[in-house]
């Protein structure tokens, strides 16, 4: 590269960055923000309920004790409340007994599964759930977000404490397009694709150079049999939509650039050398060495650097609100840029400041949420037309995902002890896979298609013992053999919708066991499929 | 006849594809045909062999040519025997003779009778002097196959005494005839041969493609390939079962003999006069020449062809083998 | 729902060989459908139907519709003359040739992708996916256009029982979602779960839905939400669909019909297709695999081309002899042709640069052909298209406009990428 006409080019790009440069951030520095000190769950009311003020919003009622149990129980662990567990917090009188239930759930086996698969599917799209292994080490041991990034950058296999990281970027290095791109929106909440192919004409975070950029961090990664290697040399060359072909640099979102690490380019017999080098490494299945400096840990180490974390920071606190809440604070999620601002800008900023202040504690983030009264109102809106989501004045409706559902199901055809919660829970998730897969992911467009209704109909898969067992535990034997129609009825909406009857409910369910006279227990079965059946069942609502 | 002492004297390539192959006895003339639709003569032993294109062409590929005194006899798939004169390379006379593709042509050992096979799975006699049909044998070799898709009919051979001649079609279904009178002496069966996909690719590979009676005329040799897995290509080994054979009897198979390491098919079967050594030749991406010593009952020595082989003629009691396939004429030399 | 300022807008990309990622959806978490409807539109496309005959594996485009006779990459097989002056194809397809009034070959596509794989998504989804959007295939597009939210028949149906390259036959919703993704069959001619199980009686199955339902009323009460809606839909369409299973069962035909359609299992299917256009299901695809003659090409399509013919014929007469024809567009595709050069084992390899399809019968020139190939058929000579202009001419053929947007987020997505044009000489 020819000095001089890199720096004409240097200074070119930074006349670009400096006139954009009061829109990359969602201008945090002149919002007032509460004290970091308060309690997140206080901040977001505090921030939820002002907007509704100003908009002259009604919020919906608090949802009832059993519909609050149910959601929190999906969102944290991923199932739903056991009988035991609904009759003992009915039970509970005292204030805290949402804390004790936040806190209890937290502390089970199943929270961690749950958050892992969770991010599993966030990162991967796969529903094999590649980083499995990975991620409930991860979160078992309480690692921060910001240090679960930097594994994953780096990958290092021969660490036991990292060990499974690897598939992240092999699943995607064939394609270092869409690695850059996957990375940007997983971590940095942007979707950078469009500046693929041109400068975005509105939104001025986005340039070529800046996809160009933070491929280049990844251009030097590449597959060796089963091994990931990178160079320690690389650089990204690009057409740009007006202009010549030019080197792209290593930059980061925001602009910032780092020299391109390593020592520079090699000359041909380096490269030959390498290659021969690299066959060898093939031919004996060994892991090729670290190169002297990683471009990868470079781009670590950038973004999450004081002047530059903003984006890493607020990626993650609006996935894990989307997840919560059902909607993001900033939608679409993967459009965190300055021309998309968020509906609470304070809050985000709030939110992500407290989560980077607080070592990228993923479990802390979650609690604040699930804590707060807006995560507790009702999805039922009585009277006038509901408030628009970004409000958050109405609890949105979450489709279950293909493993809840299927613990779901496996859950309420179980009748579960209080002292044996956790084993039946583990027990059930590890018979739910072959059901889950004959349920859809789940995506924020996500309708019910009618195969799924079709399965649940016709499927003899479905309606056979794997989701209508019997035996003594089992929901379908101790509900054939209850004293009465009412226990019956009852015994089945507290088994698979998690509440007790309602008064008509309980009634109508007692009118159908009687109109089917001649087998109770397929009667029973009936009753079980019909509210497996319901949209009740089928979302987190 | 030491088979392993056998050496690549002539490697010729080619523009075309070539199908047929005839040679003209005593001299080292051969005339070639194929995917240009021109039969071709050619001078093997010459220096620098030089081919000379005659008059005489089919509307598409020629799919076999045999020699019967100074008459040139190719088959197509166009349907067509044309007869051409040897010598002079002039057209002598044409004739529609099938209704679809003509795969193969045999003429009977006194080189009066001219036998042509092809896929409208009908068995027609010539006169070879007038181009006058003799007879015709249909309705034995079915249009279709059990699963219902269009049938070939790919090869026949007359037996050393030309009583009998042998057909073979794409299922497997093998017939002796008696040549003067068209009857059927023998059926045989050589399902293996034959792949039919149900599941995977619905489709079929391989048949029967080769036939040659031993010299006393006992044993009846068929080629092909064997039981195909992935019928996208042709990646078993090449097969040759050796029936020995009675009239109006199944026929015992004595030997099945697969050319290990080389795939394909087998295109080309032919006993040595003496009766103890089979050659087998043909191939797929590549090709091969196996030969079989019926007395150890097992292949005595392969040897790797420069290219997919489709026909083979021979001299000399077999010590000059001319074989031609995918854009090549070569002649190996045996002892 | 509110727009986005700062989104790309779709013409921006025309010109990017690398297609547009723009503002939208991560991954496909994010994708909000909404489509917007052009009222002219609507009305052009009510009761168009689609069959797509599959040729799974990639059929030769020389043994079909693209003759080279007398080339050196010709093969064997002659040409024929057609019903159309001037025009000849294999002569594998003699049927076809006498009724080529319907049709119209394209013969110019060079569409790149010479992996079964990603060709087959390709030629099904008229473009590839992007890093962060799932594009629906031609089916789901195609449920979603011309299906009937409250229709008692399928939206889409996908025939293919041969397994290999039933894991990557491009069949997918993509950002549609599930609701409008194909009824696969794959191991049989019967749908899966269409039929009451024996273990519940007629009564018992109608108490128990009519149960459900009137926990989904009550459910539903104060509370929006699209996704709640599709799940009372989809149960909602259960009965009907379940009649519909009478559809798949040929049993309901006149013999003469069954022997028309021929014995084997394409022509079975293409029968079943018909009846299924019939009924009001708006798209079927009957996929026929496998084509792939690396070895011995000449054999595979002299077995598979003559029932290619036969049933297309048959199908097409059929439709026409129904008054069936104008309104539903028989298309003929792979996901590639096959190589000019014909290798040592007489086979022909994977080949994109110029290969041929065809479409018949609704709104489309019939006795036509576009595009022409050189001599050799190495290359288009003429009337280039690659996969977005003929998804474009497919759309526009069924009264559909091309750049009609979906939206993902606030991202407009059309349903051909931006700026593509249909191949006007091909629409009637």
């Amino acid at each position: 590269m020819n000095l001089r006409s890199g720096t004409f080019r240097l200074s070119v790009i930074m006349a670009a960055l400096m006139a954009a440069a009061g829109s990359l951030a969602f201008a945090a520095e002149d919002l007032v923000l509460p004290s970091p000190s308060l309690p997140p769950e206080k901040v977001i009311d505090q921030l939820v309920e002002a907007g509704w003020k100003e908009q002259g919003t009604m919020p919906a009622a608090p949802a009832d004790d059993f519909n609050w149990l149910r959601r929190v129980s999906l969102d944290l662990t991923g199932r739903i409340p056991t009988g035991p567990e609904v009759a003992a917090f009915a039970a509970d009188k005292s204030p805290g007994k949402k804390s004790k239930v936040i806190e209890s759930l937290m502390a089970s086996s199943a929270f961690v599964r749950h958050q892992a698969r969770e991010l599993d599917w966030y990162l991967t799209r796969d529903k094999n759930s590649p980083l499995s292994a990975y991620l409930n080490r991860a979160l078992a041991e309480k690692r921060g977000w910001d240090r679960i990034f930097k594994e994953l950058m780096l990958a290092n296999e021969a660490d036991a404490s990292t060990k499974g990281t690897t598939v992240y970027l092999k699943q995607k290095v064939r394609d270092l397009d869409r690695l850059t791109n996957d990375v940007s929106v997983a971590f940095f909440g942007v979707n950078i694709s469009c500046a693929q192919c041109h400068d975005h004409p509105l939104v001025s975070d986005w340039k070529q150079d800046h996809f160009y950029g933070l491929k280049s961090f990844f251009s030097r990664t590449f597959e060796v049999g089963e091994f990931l290697a990178e160079r320690d040399y690389g650089v990204v060359r690009f057409l740009p939509n007006k202009g010549k072909e030019k080197q792209a640099e290593f930059m980061f979102l925001t602009g910032a650039k780092v020299a391109p690490p390593g020592a520079g380019e090699p000359t041909k017999d380096q490269q030959k050398a390498d290659a021969k080098k690299v066959e060898e490494w093939k031919k004996s299945k060994t892991q090729p060495p670290a190169p002297s400096a990683s471009a990868r840990a470079k781009l670590v180490e950038l973004a999450l650097s004081a002047k530059e974390k903003e984006f890493f920071d607020k990626a993650l606190v609006n996935q894990v609100w989307y997840r919560m809440f059902g909607h993001g604070l900033v939608m679409p999620l993967d459009q965190m840029h300055s021309e998309n601002p968020p509906s609470h800008p304070e809050l985000l900023a709030w939110l992500a400041r407290d989560f980077s202040s607080h070592g990228y504690d993923i479990p802390r983030l979650i609690k604040g949420m699930v804590s707060s009264r807006v995560y507790g109102l009702s999805s039922r809106h009585e009277g006038g037309s509901s408030p628009p989501a970004n409000q958050f004045a109405v609890a949105r409706l979450k489709p279950l995902t293909p493993m809840q559902m299927a613990v779901a199901l496996k859950l309420a055809g179980m009748v579960v002890g209080a002292s044996e919660v956790e084993k039946k829970v583990e027990e059930a998730e590890r018979s739910a896979r072959g059901l889950a897969d004959q349920f859809p992911p789940v995506s924020e467009d996500f309708q019910v298609g009618v195969a799924e209704a079709l399965f649940m109909a016709n499927g003899s898969r479905f309606n056979g013992n794997e989701v209508f067992p019997e035996g003594a535990d089992k929901l379908l034997t101790a509900m054939s053999k209850a004293p009465s129609d009412d226990a019956r009825a009852d015994m089945a909406v507290r088994g698979v919708l998690a509440r007790p009857a309602v008064a008509d409910e309980a009634s109508f369910i007692a009118n159908y066991i009687k109109r089917h006279p001649g087998d109770p227990k397929e009667a029973c079965r009936q009753v079980i499929w019909s509210l497996m059946a319901s949209p009740e069942f089928r979302f987190n609502y | 006849m030491n088979v392993s002492a056998i050496k690549l004297e002539k490697n010729i390539s080619r523009p075309d594809i070539l199908f047929g192959v005839a040679r003209v006895p005593g001299t080292s003339k051969a005339f070639v045909g194929g995917s240009d639709f021109k039969i071709h003569e050619i001078d093997i032993d010459a220096a620098k062999p030089e081919s000379r294109t005659l008059q005489s062409a089919h509307e598409t590929y020629i799919t076999t040519l045999a020699l019967a005194g100074d008459s040139i006899i190719s088959g197509g798939y166009d349907g067509k025997l044309i007869w051409t004169k040897a010598s002079s390379g002039e057209r002598i006379r044409e004739a529609q003779a099938h209704g679809r593709a003509v795969r193969k042509v045999a003429i009977s050992p006194d080189r009066a009778t001219a036998v042509s096979v092809a896929d409208d799975m009908a068995v027609r006699f010539w006169n070879v002097a007038d181009g006058r049909k003799i007879r015709e044998i249909t309705g034995e070799h079915q249009p279709l196959t059990p699963q219902g898709f269009r049938s070939m009919l790919y090869a026949c051979a007359f037996s050393a005494d030309g009583k009998f001649l042998a057909t073979a079609d794409k299922t497997g279904h093998v017939v002796v005839w008696e040549a003067s009178t068209g009857k059927k002496a023998a059926t045989l069966a050589v399902p293996v041969m034959y792949t039919w996909d149900p599941n995977a690719r619905r489709h079929s590979i391989g048949g029967p493609r080769s036939v040659a009676f031993s010299p006393d005329g006992s044993l009846l040799a068929i080629g092909g390939t064997g039981k195909i897995g992935n019928i996208d290509h042709l990646e078993a080994d090449g097969r040759v079962e050796i029936f020995r054979w009675a009239k109006g009897d199944k026929g015992e198979k004595v030997h099945d003999f697969i050319t290990e390491g080389k795939k394909g098919l087998v295109e080309h079967l032919e006993f040595h006069p003496g009766g103890d050594i089979l050659l087998a030749a043909g191939g797929a991406g590549e090709g091969f020449l196996s030969f079989i010593d019926l007395k150890q009952k097992k292949i005595v020595h392969q040897e790797k062809s420069p290219m997919n082989i489709h026909a083979v003629a021979t001299a000399d009691s077999m010590k000059s083998i001319v074989a031609v396939g995918h854009q090549r004429v070569v002649k190996f030399v045996v002892g | 729902m509110s727009s986005i300022p700062g989104s790309c807008t779709p013409s921006e990309h025309a010109a990017s060989r690398r297609q547009f990622l723009g503002a939208a959806a991560a991954s496909g978490i994010t994708a909000m459908v909404s489509g917007s409807s052009a009222l002219a539109g609507e009305v052009a496309k009510r009761g168009k139907r689609v069959i797509l005959l599959w040729l799974a594996g990639g059929a030769s485009q020389f043994e079909t519709f693209d003759p080279k006779p007398g080339a050196v990459t010709g093969g064997p097989f002659r040409s024929i003359q057609t019903s159309t002056s001037g025009v000849r194809v294999s002569e594998l397809m003699p049927r076809m040739a006498a009724r080529l009034k319907d049709t119209c070959l394209i013969r110019s596509l060079n569409t790149k992708n010479a992996d079964h794989g990603g060709g087959a998504e390709l030629m099904m989804r008229g473009r590839r996916d992007e890093a962060s959007v799932r594009y629906p295939d031609m089916g789901s597009v195609l449920a979603r256009e011309l299906g009937d939210s409250e229709s008692k028949v399928p939206d889409y149906v996908s025939f293919y029982l041969q397994s290999e390259g039933q894991g990557f036959s491009g069949t997918g919703a993509g950002f549609l979602g599930a609701r409008f993704g194909p009824m696969q069959l794959h191991k049989g001619t019967t749908p899966e779960n269409l039929s009451r199980l024996d273990t519940i009686s007629a009564s018992d199955f109608a108490d128990r839905m009519a149960l459900r339902e009137s926990w989904s009323r009550a459910f539903e009460k104060g509370r929006v939400s699209a996704a709640l809606g599709s799940h009372q839909q989809a149960f909602a369409r259960v009965g009907g669909l379940m009649e519909s299973q009478k559809l798949f069962d040929l049993s309901n035909e006149s013999a003469k019909t069954r022997e028309a359609y021929g014995p084997t299992q394409f022509g079975e299917q293409a029968l079943i297709a018909r009846r299924l256009v019939e009924a009001g299901v708006p798209f079927v695809r009957v996929g026929r695999a496998w084509w792939d003659s690396h070895g011995q090409n000449f054999e595979t399509h002299q077995e598979m081309v003559p029932e290619l013919d036969h049933v297309m014929a048959t199908l097409l007469d059929d439709l026409g002899q129904r008054g069936m024809l104008k309104d539903t567009l028989v298309i003929t595709l792979s996901e590639f042709g096959r190589t000019p050069n014909i290798n040592a084992s007489l086979g022909r390899d994977h080949f994109a640069s110029a290969w041929s399809c065809s479409l018949s019968g609704c709104g489309v020139v019939g006795g036509s052909v576009y595009g022409k190939t050189d001599d050799r058929g190495d290359k288009v000579a003429e009337g280039e298209i690659g996969a977005a202009r003929l998804f474009a001419t497919i759309y526009k053929a069924l009264g559909i406009n091309p750049q009609k947007n979906y939206h993902l987020g606030s991202r407009p997505v059309p349903l051909t990428d931006p700026g593509t044009e249909p191949v006007k000489e091909v629409l009637a």
